[in-house]
């Protein structure tokens, strides 16, 4: 290839480059703050639910609202580094589908509570099912329905130490999402 | 060369032609987010914006959010046109180069 054959070569490689670091800091931004957070969260509440169930309910009463709030907070100054209409989306989406669980759980109680907590659990999972497909993110499709068969399994064959379950698999996979994320996909 | 655009050939605006045109078309870049990606100065970032303003290729729109002036930046559609004009004019050159 002659000089300027490798000059367009250079300038098409600076383009695609260009792209993909783009697409990368736009999809992953915070991604990887918002997974440490929430894994943590799942593994500290869930712990708490196995070992002290009397603490469960000012445990998941404190983090889990932190836990909202860090993420609005995350994903709002994300919004101003490339601002368009997948914020309000992103969180009709959430909403809806928070509201779809709520009716879903007054129409069926009295349940039991590990019934209860498999439903919670396994619809913030649904929730990733969808993102996945909606976003065309295979991770979250993986992740989502992995991870909803490990719970439902660990339903069925450690129901007595299901929170434990939970939050190791659930927690750490969250964990081990957000340092992914941040090694691998924010570059 | 045929096919190339002049303003867009700069290699700082054509990486930064080739970040806005990576956002959907309802997204727009900020200003800083722009500093960072391409690891460019404001000053320089600043000026290579300007002449694809003038080119029509970017808009640029200045507003306040909360207290803080915060600038967006979006691909024109004549922008776009002018970019992928570009490219597949890059795309000729290397395929002509390989058969030399």
């Amino acid at each position: 290839m002659n000089e300027v054959g490798e000059g367009a070569a250079r300038a098409l490689a600076a383009v695609e480059q260009a792209r993909q670091r783009t697409r990368r800091q736009v999809e992953w931004w915070g991604a990887d703050i918002i997974f440490m957070m929430w894994g943590a969260i799942w593994l500290v509440t869930n712990l708490v639910n196995q070992f002290l169930p009397g603490m469960s309910g000012i445990m998941q009463g404190v983090l889990i609202p932190l836990g909202i709030a860090g993420t609005v907070i995350i994903l709002r100054r994300g919004n101003l580094r490339v601002s368009g209409a997948w914020l309000r989306q992103f969180f009709t989406f959430w909403l809806l589908l928070f509201a779809y669980g709520a009716m879903w759980l007054c129409l069926l109680a009295p349940v039991n509570e590990h019934r209860i907590g498999l439903f919670v659990h396994t619809l913030v999972l649904f929730g990733f099912v969808v993102m996945g497909i909606w976003l065309q993110t295979k991770l979250f499709l993986w992740v989502g329905l992995s991870l909803t068969a490990a719970f439902v399994a660990g339903y069925m064959l450690l129901y007595q130490w299901l929170w434990a379950w939970v939050a190791m698999v659930g927690g750490g996979t969250f964990l081990c999402l957000g340092v992914f994320i941040r090694l691998k996909l924010r570059r | 060369m045929e096919g190339l655009d002049k303003v867009i050939h700069q290699p700082n605006r054509l990486r930064i032609m080739a970040a806005l045109l990576a956002l959907d078309p309802d997204e727009r870049a900020e200003f800083t987010f722009l500093c960072d990606l391409l690891e460019l100065t404001d000053g320089n970032l600043g000026a290579h914006l300007q002449r694809l303003q003038d080119a029509r290729y970017v808009m640029i729109e200045k507003k306040f959010v909360g207290r803080k002036p915060r600038t967006y930046i979006w691909p024109t559609a004549r922008g776009r046109a002018a970019f992928e004009a570009h490219v597949e004019a890059l795309r000729r050159i290397i395929a002509g180069a390989s058969e030399d």
